[in-house]
């Protein structure tokens, strides 16, 4: 019987929460319906970093250089607006300095800032980051082992700490490695009252993006990096593969690592996993959910806003070439 | 002296610089190119195969090596680069350890690379020095050592170095070398510019085959984007442009640069602020994204002064394109002082002098360039003179844009088009695709610029030793397994005639390896020649008349091999004419029938050629 109510209850966390959108009107009500501070599920609409260039391309010392991105919401389907864009640039061994990115032409969402010229030989690296008026994101995450804020999440006094999300975090050690951390309120619980728990980075891939008639084929094409402390399994999976990790037999080698640490939980793993072309942006969510073992519902209990994330590099040497 | 000839074998072959030792290597020039024709391009014993072939590179035999790396970069060469290496090992498997590959890069000033590339016509922007594509390398053992002057440079010897192994047991087998490289023109790419429309999967990965050929230029302008010309007033929405966004990753990653067209003929009132501000809006869009070519294009769309405003502004439309062209160019370089604006104008192929093209001539910012398809609109033939007589009557450089629509590799292109231009691109709209064909979907396959670019991608690297029969039998041997290659070599040269004959290329004076070999014995009168010759064609063309599905399952490529054969199968009537003409010929050299012999040949002859 108890197992039984496990398969039933991976079975419906195997359709990923979209599982929870049983309806394309239920969904696109989330989407379009969806407010400050909606933390559901349902509003997966989170701005988007289409670009960010340089100008010149290959600056030579002495040259100053105009650091571009253009940056949206897709205002076609949702409503809301960038806010604000930051860049964060520094030279090898240099410190971290963020400024605030002008709009030049806010209605095409382009925004600029300059970062000073350099000597021959100087490197230097940037990041850009942007926030809508509901407090989704979108970040580069650049390279190295430091932990990047993706997005953080008040602290909601109706849940029990250990469901209560307050932030994910990312870092990209080396090409082929990406960590997100979720973090709690409190060590994660097994049950939360007569409910499972369930922990999960949903990571959202598909090109498809807010288009409402198509969302719920980027909703069941999610990953989640996810953890249920009452089986002690955890592992990056395909929605749909959910019930692998369960699988008494013939498991399949693990495709992230994940580490536990106080009321901290992350996931390792090659972000070509996803998409091959992951510095397009993977789309990430943090969230707890419980599965009620009687009536064999879902409900997510907390979820951050969603981020965009772009494990992406942009740097520039300082040389002469003419 | 020392020559390029064994540069498609990835040979190198030197002799003193007499006069002598000039005839010497002319002769062994001859021999060469006799021998490795006869071989075809294997390469395997004296190296990998690839596209393109380095233009010096001596190859030794290969060292197993763990499936490992570690790279050392000197201080000189950026982050990106060392990224870039990582990313790519990663993708194919390596992992960062000890006792494989061992790689260091290292960055040279780049004016010590400009002492071995070629000079280019211009170097205006940075794409146009050659010098920062150049790069040296050198494999022994598993120390592997990069010299580069710029990022492409790197890239470019990654590109290679991919080619370079293969899974062994043990790790990997490593080919050892020493390769001097750089490309003869420095901008070489597509320009996807057909009356269909490749769906954007398919572009990415040709994307990716771009930059592993080292083709490095990308322009945007297929007709079945309609608001690319019918709709041009309206606006990409968000998820169009995420779409522009995915390409333009795409293309950085693969050291691309993106170009993008729009054709604003249809209604245009070019002295109306209001629908400039709308043409520079909706160009902003990719502007924005990084997109540095933007392609102004006027050509066939039959414009014309459609407002009193435009009638009482301009003298003809020739001034107000101009006026168009020369105010975008200005507001594009405000926002990007690297971008490149270029006109095709309504009159796009040969030098014609009349108002119109004086008018540009004289009045275009001398900064814009002109996009130009050659002598013809396909043009048979071009050569550097060519290219040299437009640059001096329009007084800039041409941006010349091949309309090779045959997948057959290019013919008719002289290696001395650099003199001309920095820029070779390519619209490999597919001559059977674009045709109206049921099911076809008016719309050629990207996945066909594997064969079709293959000839781009070896010409504009090395003209100079560009071979269209050397590169038919490398893609035979890059994608399809031996029992498919014949029947793809024959596939191909129907594909030859076929576009031959549709857009008159018969000036080119090329003839394929069949035509070549039959006209000869036929010229000579020799029955027994030509009876081995129809021996040898007969089972072949049989095997194209019933197995033409080889090209499908055949192919090491299943994309590739099932593009090529939706587009390419049929030719059985074809194929039945020729060799019910080649028995005919055999019968005739066999019983030593000469009036029979010289009717059947020519027969044969005209039939191959598909001439009417």
């Amino acid at each position: 019987m108890k197992r039984l109510i496990i398969t039933a209850a991976v079975l419906i966390l195997c359709a990923g929460a979209a599982r929870a959108q049983d309806s394309m009107a239920n969904f696109r009500s989330l989407i379009e319906n969806a407010s400050p501070p909606a933390a559901d599920i349902g509003g997966f609409a989170a701005p988007e970093i289409f670009s960010v260039n340089q100008y010149p391309l290959r600056p030579g010392p002495g040259e100053d250089v105009i650091v571009r991105a253009k940056v949206g919401c897709y205002n076609s389907m949702v409503g809301y607006k960038i806010e604000k864009v930051e860049l964060t640039y520094w030279k090898t061994g240099g410190e971290k300095k963020t400024v605030e990115m002008k709009a030049e032409d806010a209605q095409a969402g382009i925004y600029s800032a300059t970062i000073l010229s350099g000597a021959e030989g100087d490197e230097f690296f940037y990041a850009v980051s942007a926030v809508d008026n509901w407090g989704a994101a979108a970040r580069e995450v650049y390279p190295g082992s430091d932990w990047q804020l993706l997005m953080d999440d008040d602290e909601d006094k109706t849940l029990s700490p250990a469901m209560d999300v307050r932030k994910v975090e990312a870092s990209f050690p080396s090409e082929n490695n990406v960590r997100l951390c979720m973090e709690l309120g409190a060590k994660p619980e097994k049950m939360s009252g007569k409910d499972l728990v369930a922990y999960a980075i949903g990571i959202f891939g598909r090109d498809v993006r807010y288009k409402p008639e198509l969302t719920e084929s980027e909703l069941t094409s999610a990953w989640l990096g996810a953890y249920l402390p009452a089986f002690s399994v955890s592992d990056l999976v395909p929605a749909a593969e959910m019930m692998s990790m369960l699988a008494p037999a013939g498991k399949k080698e693990k495709r992230a690592d994940f580490m536990k640490k106080e009321n901290r939980l992350c996931f390792s793993f090659a972000p070509s996993l996803i998409r091959s072309d992951y510095v397009s942006g993977l789309k990430v969510v943090g969230l707890t959910i419980a599965v009620n073992t009687g009536s064999m519902s879902i409900k997510p209990q907390d979820a951050t806003h969603p981020v965009m994330f772009y494990p992406i590099s942009h740097s520039y040497k300082v040389y002469k070439v003419k | 002296m020392e020559t390029k000839t064994g540069a498609l074998l990835g040979r190198k072959t030197r002799t003193k610089g007499s006069a002598r030792g000039f005839l010497k290597t002319l002769a062994c020039a001859a021999i060469c190119v006799a021998a490795s024709f006869v071989a075809g391009r294997a390469g395997a014993a004296e190296g990998p195969l690839f596209l393109p072939a380095p233009q010096k590179a001596t190859w030794t035999a290969p060292t197993v090596v763990k499936k490992a790396f570690r790279i050392s970069a000197d201080a000189s060469v950026p982050d990106s680069t060392v990224r870039e290496y990582k990313t790519n090992l990663f993708k194919w498997g390596f992992k960062d350890a000890d006792g494989g590959m061992a790689i260091s890069l290292k960055r040279l000033p780049a004016s010590e690379c400009a002492k071995v590339t070629t000079p280019p016509y211009r170097k205006t922007i940075f794409l146009e020095y050659p010098e920062l594509q150049a790069y040296f390398l050198k494999s022994d053992a598993g120390a592997v050592s990069v010299t580069a002057c710029g990022e492409d440079g790197f890239f470019y010897a990654l590109m290679t170095l991919r080619n370079m192994w293969k899974d062994a047991e043990g790790g990997v087998s490593l080919y050892g070398a020493d390769i001097t490289d750089y490309p003869v023109f420095p901008i070489r790419g597509v320009f996807e510019g057909g009356y269909g429309k490749w769906e954007l999967e398919g572009r990415l990965k040709i994307f990716e085959w771009m930059g592993q050929n080292k083709l490095n230029s990308y322009a945007y302008g297929p007709k079945g984007d309609s608001k690319m010309r019918r709709r041009w007033r309206e606006p990409y929405d968000d998820l169009e442009l995420f779409g522009f966004k995915r390409m333009i990753d795409a293309a950085k990653q693969n050291h691309i640069q993106f170009g993008y067209t729009i054709g604003p003929s249809l209604g245009f009132e070019y002295s109306s602020e209001a629908d400039f501000k709308v043409l520079l809006t909706k160009i902003r869009q990719i502007q924005a994204l990084g997109a540095k070519n933007i392609i102004l294009a006027f050509d066939d769309s039959m414009g014309m002064l459609y407002y009193k405003s435009d009638m009482k502004k301009f003298k003809s439309l020739a001034y107000a394109e101009v006026y168009v062209a020369n105010k975008l160019n200005k507001a594009l370089k405000a926002f990007d002082p690297e971008t490149v604006l270029v006109l095709v104008p309504e009159i796009y192929a040969g030098v014609y002098p009349m108002e119109y093209t004086d008018t540009i001539a004289k009045t275009l910012d001398r900064d814009i360039t002109i996009g130009w398809t050659g002598n013809e609109i396909c043009t048979p033939t071009l050569n550097g003179a060519d290219v040299v007589k437009a640059n001096d009557f329009y007084g800039r450089m041409m941006s010349f844009g091949d309309n090779w629509g045959g997948m057959y590799p290019m013919v008719g292109r002289a290696p001395d088009i650099n003199k001309g231009t920095t820029q070779f691109l390519m619209n490999p709209f597919n001559l059977q695709g674009e045709l109206p064909i049921p099911g076809a979907e008016g719309a050629s396959l990207p996945e066909l610029m594997h064969i079709q670019g293959a000839s781009l991608a070896e010409f504009t690297w090395n003209p100079n030793a560009y071979d269209p029969d050397k590169t038919v039998d490398a893609i035979a041997e890059l994608y399809f397994e031996p029992q498919a290659r014949d029947v793809f070599k024959l596939v191909m040269m129907k594909d030859f005639y076929d576009f031959n004959a549709l857009v008159s290329l018969k000036t080119a004076g090329y003839a394929t390896p069949l035509e070549k070999e039959f006209s000869a014995a036929s010229a000579a009168k020799d029955p027994k020649a030509l009876a081995k010759i129809a021996d040898r064609a007969l089972p072949l063309l049989e095997k194209a008349l019933t197995q033409q599905e080889l090209m499908n399952s055949g192919s090491r490529n299943a994309e590739v091999g099932a593009a090529l054969f939706k587009v390419v199968n049929g030719g059985k009537t074809y194929f039945e004419k020729l060799a019910a003409d080649l028995k005919k010929v055999r019968d005739a050299a066999n019983a030593n029938d000469a009036a029979a012999l010289e009717a059947s040949s020519a027969t044969f002859l005209k039939d191959l050629k598909e001439e009417k």
